[in-house]
């Protein structure tokens, strides 16, 4: 009817399509939470969850950034490759990743509890604007849902889904970011209000309820890391009480994530024809039995094994430099290096060195932990060791050595 | 947004701030973020099986929201008319530290993730260490509401009336 009135009928902008008012459903569907008034505690507030917002940001970030390191680290040509020094760059960088991801689970039920009347607002979606940043909401806590507990459960090894952890809990890491990109531009406003009106609180009883809260929350925070972080932070290590890995236990006081019998090498690791082999750009191939390998001069270093499930520990390894190795064989120094597992089909059989970390002497392939012979768990007869490198690429079982 | 009696509230009842002038850069951002993280759930299906994935993504909020959520209400709904107010800051924090411990420590209290080849994995008494853990967190919210019962009538306090009638005998 209007269109024939006006002459040149003009499209509506995105802006007006996107806030026009959308049919508010009927009044008697309003029962239970949806009703006004449902939830009455004072401490969902404003300020507690632009606090809890705050904090669950830095959290995510730390995690996003420390997973990159890690993710990088495991591409058969990382973008940026991990340097040699500090050696333990990594142990830091995965130990954090993982305690900033169980310390955000207390932050994120807080979180969740503070806003839960949101879920309920009435009407449910009041203008498109106000649908699309609900839908982005449901991915955002669906993610950080997601995130967290698989996280959780991955490092148990427990696995009750069925999807591979390393890839989905990556590509739902990204989803969840962009939603809390898009979240904080919702809230930045809201946000900031709220802490300058946290600093400014007035000493009245909601505040001093709202203190305590935020008190409590920062103590279940400290419970959940204090127990937990034992398994990487050494100092902590008595107060490791409920994590899956305590860095003194384990052969030869070393914990183990593949053993060899779950790797299925137990009896070629044990075959005395066992050889580890030196071959491709070399002008020697060499084949060495395993008392070859243990009458050669042996380096030692003193290095972590830092574990992507965020346990790390550090032991005294001796063994045949890389550097020296690749000598033997007259390679050419700084060549990039294929290190080839016994183990015939896991994802981590193969790893690769770069020509920074062959040049590098404090990188082994190790045959003993503290002077004993590697437990076959630790890699029997050969396993690599090299500084800043996730532990499933400090490669077990060696049997080939490829310089490429 | 132009009816202004329906200007929604933040949580603390106050109108929304206007948004931040720079907010449509993050939106345009958050979703090609979003668009990448599903892009590559979709590409690596053999991998991440989106289904599967779903089910779980789903579930997890799902759960929070119609389980979780309603059993922490309950509890503090429950508190709130058990617990006298003086008491009620330490008792709830005390439930806040339990329940944050108890949801980490429940899938090794489960015995899950244990392989019978490998000793060094799950190797702890997790359900002594839990009740270590409790019993630290629920000593300090004794002694937390002791000190409060304290500060409330003090002992000296409580001997003066007696000491005044004494005195004035």
């Amino acid at each position: 009817m209007r269109r024939r009135t006006i002459s040149l009928p003009r499209r509506p902008s995105l802006g007006e399509v996107l806030s026009k008012p959308l049919p508010v459903p009927p009044e008697q569907l309003r029962v239970g939470p949806l009703k006004e008034g449902a939830f009455t505690s004072r401490l969902r507030d404003e300020r507690v969850a632009s606090w809890l917002g705050l904090w669950l940001g830095i959290a995510f970030t730390v995690c996003l950034v420390t997973g990159l390191i890690d993710w990088d680290a495991q591409l058969t040509h990382p973008f940026i490759a991990l340097p040699q020094r500090p050696a333990r760059f990594f142990q830091y960088t995965q130990g954090i990743h993982v305690a900033t991801g169980i310390a955000s689970i207390p932050l994120l039920l807080a979180k969740l509890w503070t806003v839960y009347p949101k879920l309920w607002e009435w009407p449910p979606a009041r203008t498109i604007a106000h649908a699309l940043e609900r839908g982005t909401l449901l991915v955002l806590v669906g993610g950080a849902v997601f995130e967290t507990v698989s996280g959780l459960l991955n490092i148990i090894e427990w696995y009750p889904w069925p999807f591979f952890f390393p890839t989905t809990h990556f590509w739902v890491a990204w989803l969840t970011i962009g939603a809390l990109i898009v979240h904080i531009g919702t809230k930045a406003s809201v946000t900031r209000r709220g802490l300058s009106r946290l600093r400014a609180d007035e000493s009245n009883d909601d505040a001093l309820e709202r203190r305590t809260f935020m008190g409590a929350i920062t103590a279940a925070t400290g419970a959940v890391t204090i127990t937990t972080i034992g398994q990487t932070l050494r100092p902590l290590t008595g107060l490791d009480l409920l994590a899956p890995k305590k860095p003194t236990i384990g052969a030869q006081g070393l914990p183990v994530r593949a053993t060899a019998s779950g790797a299925g090498v137990t009896k070629r690791a044990a075959d005395p024809a066992y050889r580890l082999i030196v071959s491709g750009a070399v002008s020697k191939t060499l084949s060495l039995d395993v008392a070859t390998l243990h009458a050669m001069e042996l380096s030692k270093v003193t290095l972590p094994i830092a574990c992507v499930d965020g346990w790390s520990a550090t032991t005294d390894w001796s063994g045949i430099s890389i550097p020296t190795l690749l000598a033997m064989a007259g390679a050419r120094p700084g060549s990039r290096v294929r290190i080839e597992s016994l183990e015939k089909h896991g994802l981590y059989s193969i790893s690769y060195l770069d020509g920074a970390a062959t040049r590098n002497p404090d990188v082994l392939l190790a045959t003993h932990i503290k002077g004993e012979v590697l437990h076959m768990d630790h890699g029997y007869p050969l396993r690599l060791i090299a500084p800043d490198r996730p532990g499933v690429l400090q490669t077990k079982w060696v049997t080939k050595v490829v310089v490429l | 947004m132009t009816h202004h009696g329906d200007e929604p509230l933040t949580l603390s009842g106050l109108e929304e701030p206007p948004r931040w002038k720079y907010a449509p850069v993050l939106y345009v951002l958050g979703a090609l973020t979003m668009l990448g993280g599903a892009v590559g759930l979709v590409l690596h299906m053999h991998r991440t099986h989106p289904f599967g994935t779903a089910i779980y993504y789903a579930g997890g909020a799902i759960a929070h929201d119609l389980v979780i959520a309603p059993i922490v209400i309950v509890v503090g709904l429950v508190v709130r008319a058990v617990v006298p107010s003086s008491y009620r800051p330490a008792v709830r924090g005390g439930l806040i530290v339990s329940g944050a411990v108890f949801v980490i420590a429940l899938p090794l209290l489960l015995g899950k993730g244990r392989e019978a080849d490998n000793p060094s994995h799950v190797p702890l008494p997790y359900g002594r260490n839990l009740i270590i853990v409790l019993a630290v967190v629920w000593s300090m919210v004794a002694l937390l509401c002791l000190v409060r019962a304290l500060r409330a009538h003090p002992p000296h306090l409580r001997h003066r009336p007696h000491r005044g009638r004494k005195s004035a005998a």
